[in-house]
């Protein structure tokens, strides 16, 4: 699981980059990153990855499009995706299940948040549930 | 003689004609609300003219925030490997302490024979022992040294602010480019002497590229909001 490649999607360059130190504090040292959904996509099919984390509000592609992008294609559908986001409505969290993220962090995040989120969905995936 | 021009009304009369005092204030308000609309048109001119340097401003600003806060985290990154490769080396320094001990103990016991024969030398060693560099070594120093690598993550942490300052002074950008647009559309239709258009409250659709109502929050609880509601998703779902 250490070795579990990571893709982190976001418009922020700052927040790419504390997403990705912070992968590399709790063990996962293996990660891509791209700028928007767009370049996400083009970056899966360049590079492919295993676990999918990205932002929602992104210029060409949102974080939203990227999630049902990758569930209807069916190399990339069953990639873990785990959505984090400044956007904490109800109805945005459901919007982003519906279109079955795997789970939600609404940011500022804890690095022990993101671990026992990433652990959880590695756990689930494992077992085969969501 | 000539008749004087009758002042009644022209409803008195029977026509639709107004009278001459009427007409006269008209006019005389007409000719007062043609400056002010003409200050108007200047204002609008220049409130149009000022807005999109406004909005630059701020992108400016976005700009210079993210370039210093990618500074900072580069900063601190290599704060970290530095404070992580000189743990490695006081740990490796008390390793070898440690290891060192049992040659000192045997030097120990030849030097307690020289004391006799050699009383300089002996006294020599006994003081080097007494220094004992490795007890110098505070007992807590990597936990210090954790100490400050967490507080540097703690800093990087923190500075996600960048990131949902920028979505808030985004949605300000957009609130004022729809201000301008709508002000130009004014304009317009003042110098076209028309008819303002019907409108609803937004001139400019959300693009989607930022959430105006990002915040800064970092207790926990909305966090635990957010699990609360994907678990009672994921129950209904049977997810």
């Amino acid at each position: 699981m250490a070795n579990t490649k990571f893709l982190v999607v976001d418009d922020s360059l700052t927040m790419r980059r504390i997403v990705i130190n912070t992968l590399k504090s709790i063990g996962f040292e293996n990660v891509i990153e791209a700028a928007d959904g767009k370049d996400a996509v083009a970056k899966l099919m360049s590079e492919g990855a295993e676990f999918l984390i990205t932002d929602w509000n992104m210029p060409e592609m949102s974080g939203l499009d990227l999630t049902k992008w990758v569930r209807g294609n069916p190399q990339f559908a069953e990639i873990p995706i785990l959505m984090i986001t400044t956007r904490g409505n109800k109805e945005d969290v459901i919007e982003a299940m519906k279109m079955r993220v795997n789970n939600y962090i609404v940011k500022p995040f804890t690095a022990p948040g993101l671990k026992e989120k990433i652990d959880q969905i590695l756990k689930a995936v494992g077992t085969g549930a969501a | 003689m000539r008749k004087k021009r009758s002042n009644r009304t022209a409803s008195t009369r029977g026509g639709s004609w107004p009278t001459r005092d009427s007409l006269d204030n008209f006019i005389k308000v007409v000719s007062g609300v043609i400056p002010l609309l003409d200050s108007i048109r200047m204002s609008l001119e220049e409130s149009t003219g000022s807005i999109p340097k406004a909005s630059q401003q701020l992108d400016n600003v976005t700009k210079a925030t993210e370039s210093a806060t990618v500074e900072i985290l580069d900063l601190l990154e290599r704060m970290s490997e530095r404070v992580r490769v000189l743990g490695e080396a006081m740990t490796g320094f008390r390793n070898a302490a440690a290891a060192e001990a049992s040659h000192l103990q045997a030097m120990d016991e030849l030097m307690a024979s020289l004391e006799q024969v050699r009383p300089d030398i002996h006294a020599r060693w006994k003081e080097y022992r007494a220094a004992g560099t490795a007890a110098l070594i505070p007992p807590d120093v990597e936990t210090q040294f954790g100490a400050i690598s967490a507080d540097a993550m703690s800093i990087g942490m923190a500075l996600q602010v960048q990131d949902i300052t920028t979505q808030q002074i985004a949605g300000v950008s957009h609130m004022i480019e729809s201000v301008r647009m709508r002000l130009a559309e004014d304009l317009q239709t003042l110098l076209d002497g028309g008819k303002p258009p019907a409108r609803g409250p937004e001139a400019l659709p959300d693009t989607g590229h930022f959430n105006a109502e990002a915040e800064y929050v970092r207790t926990p609880d909305r966090q635990e909001h957010t699990d609360e509601i994907i678990e009672r998703w994921k129950r209904g779902h049977n997810v």
